[in-house]
């Protein structure tokens, strides 16, 4: 590869829409990229189509039109075990997440290495790392249900980075917690995105996403304008 | 569902077993082309009626040979089989008859009426057979029976794990972004089907077993007195119908995983 080739984009939209969104606006002609490495924050209203947005990334819904890229392959043109290779370099954080309820934090952080048959000795050490990076490392053997809904967040955060994950989607972390909580949720996504990971974050919060300091993907009548980054001011 | 169709379908084998057995010994005493069944009539006994019979016979035009054979028990259920008139007869005599030329029942038939013999005659190269034609019957019956209690195992736990993987969508997807193969999520769901359908088809079939030998032992007069006398092998035909219906089950839910994971993103 030539010194001044650019890496191909982690996501790319070209033409996307999605017409079948019940009482929603239809999402379209969705053109944007983002590159690896980088941190966006997608932002619209309530019903936008924000989380729409992340589930064609996560591969767990398809467009009605357009192409989706995902590091570098056309999504629609995978075959099933393509699919599944690429999901895996994809952790995804949607709202009201599915828990185990019968099973342990720990039991449900390893969930996403067991399903795809890493060894206990290779991911335990790591789940442990991750429930205290977390603060959940003195509640491991917990249920979800006894966890605040808060706790219960940080929980799918550490689920969906156990795989170390090139990509990861977080569906409105900042929702439904008070602002310490989101504010602390976002710091361990931009530590996660210091390590090199690829966050595509939503909110409905468009100050906060304004003052981040990161690009902002904005979702209004179903189209995308791309807000290029400004210098951060103050905590986001 | 399974539960049921196990009952039926372990009954269905043991009984097919039993009569498949039943059919080879039969089929040892219809050998000859043309068999002739005798019984007493008024004051004559089946002795002395097959001994009359066997004497016109060896007179009849084209016959060549003429047997009376050991009598021997479910003579008169074979009668009755061959289409024999309900006569209450305790006793029924068989003669075997070869002829040459065609129409040998027929002949036989003839040269037997008007001497006052209560007789039946089965010509085994007749397609209309009467005894040829029941076994068709019974035959094709239970392997009808058989398949649609094969395909509603097959349907029955289909659904069950379509059903569960629907009241699970949420499972599913939160799996399938784990990055579980399709493979892996649908054996979770074909693991807990087989299991349910295994204890349903033990259950079942056991119940079977039970019915049919308690039928054996107290069903006498019912129109497979035939195949009644069971021995401990035919009810271990249950195993077969276990192994069948597991078999079934597996396919049913992989081909049911199959479907809903492809309609799935």
């Amino acid at each position: 590869m030539p010194l001044d080739a650019q890496p191909a984009p982690c996501v790319r939209f070209d033409g996307v829409a999605v017409e079948d969104r019940g009482d929603a606006a239809p999402l379209r002609n969705l053109s944007f990229s983002i590159s690896p490495g980088s941190f966006h924050i997608v932002t619209g209203a309530a019903g936008s189509g924000k989380t729409t947005l992340l589930r064609l990334m996560s591969l767990s819904r398809t467009p009605s039109r357009g192409i989706v890229q995902l590091f570098g392959r056309d999504v629609s043109a995978l075959t099933l075990s393509e699919r599944t290779l690429l999901r895996r370099r994809v952790g995804a954080v949607f709202r009201l997440p599915p828990l185990i309820e019968h099973l342990s934090l720990r039991d449900n952080v390893a969930l996403a290495p067991r399903v795809v048959g890493r060894p206990r000795s290779d991911y335990e050490p790591q789940v442990e790392a991750l429930l205290a990076w977390l603060g959940l490392a003195a509640r491991a053997e917990a249920r979800p249900d006894e966890l605040s809904d808060n706790e219960r967040r940080r929980l799918v955060i550490a689920r969906a980075v156990a795989n170390r994950p090139d990509l990861l989607l977080v569906d409105e972390p900042d929702a439904d917690v008070d602002a310490p909580a989101a504010l602390r949720l976002l710091r361990w996504l931009s530590e996660l995105h210091a390590a090199g990971t690829t966050v595509v974050m939503t909110s409905r919060d468009a100050a906060m996403a304004a003052r981040s300091g990161y690009p902002v993907i904005d979702l209004r009548d179903g189209r995308a304008t791309v807000l290029e980054a400004a210098a951060p001011t103050g905590a986001a | 569902m399974l539960g049921l169709a196990s009952v039926a379908g372990a009954a269905l084998l043991v009984l097919a077993w039993a009569g498949i057995r039943a059919g080879e010994a039969l089929a040892a005493r219809l050998a000859d082309p043309v068999t002739v069944a005798v019984w007493g009539a008024g004051l004559e006994s089946a002795d002395a009626a097959a001994a009359r019979a066997e004497e016109i016979l060896r007179q009849a035009p084209g016959v060549t040979a003429v047997r009376v054979l050991e009598p021997a028990a479910g003579d008169v259920d074979l009668a009755e089989l061959m289409g024999a008139p309900a006569t209450g007869a305790e006793e029924v005599r068989l003669l075997g008859v070869a002829a040459s030329g065609a129409a040998a029942g027929e002949r036989a038939g003839a040269s037997l009426a008007g001497h006052g013999l209560a007789v039946r005659i089965d010509d085994h190269a007749w397609p209309g057979s009467p005894s040829l034609r029941r076994a068709a019957i019974v035959g094709g019956a239970a392997a009808a029976a058989l398949i649609v209690l094969a395909v509603a195992v097959a349907a029955a736990s289909g659904l069950a794990v379509r059903r569960d993987m629907k009241a699970h969508r949420e499972l599913v997807e939160l799996i399938r972004l784990c990055g579980a193969t399709d493979r892996f999520i649908g054996g979770l769901f074909r693991r807990r089907a087989i299991g349910l359908a295994f204890w349903a088809c033990i259950a079942g079939a056991a119940a079977g077993v039970v019915a049919v030998a308690a039928w054996a032992r107290f069903g006498q007069g019912s129109p497979l007195d035939l195949v009644r006398p069971l021995t401990p092998l035919d009810l271990a035909f249950a195993i077969a119908w276990l192994l069948l219906a597991l078999a079934l089950a597996a396919a049913g839910s992989a081909a049911a995983c199959r479907a809903v994971l492809k309609t799935a993103p």
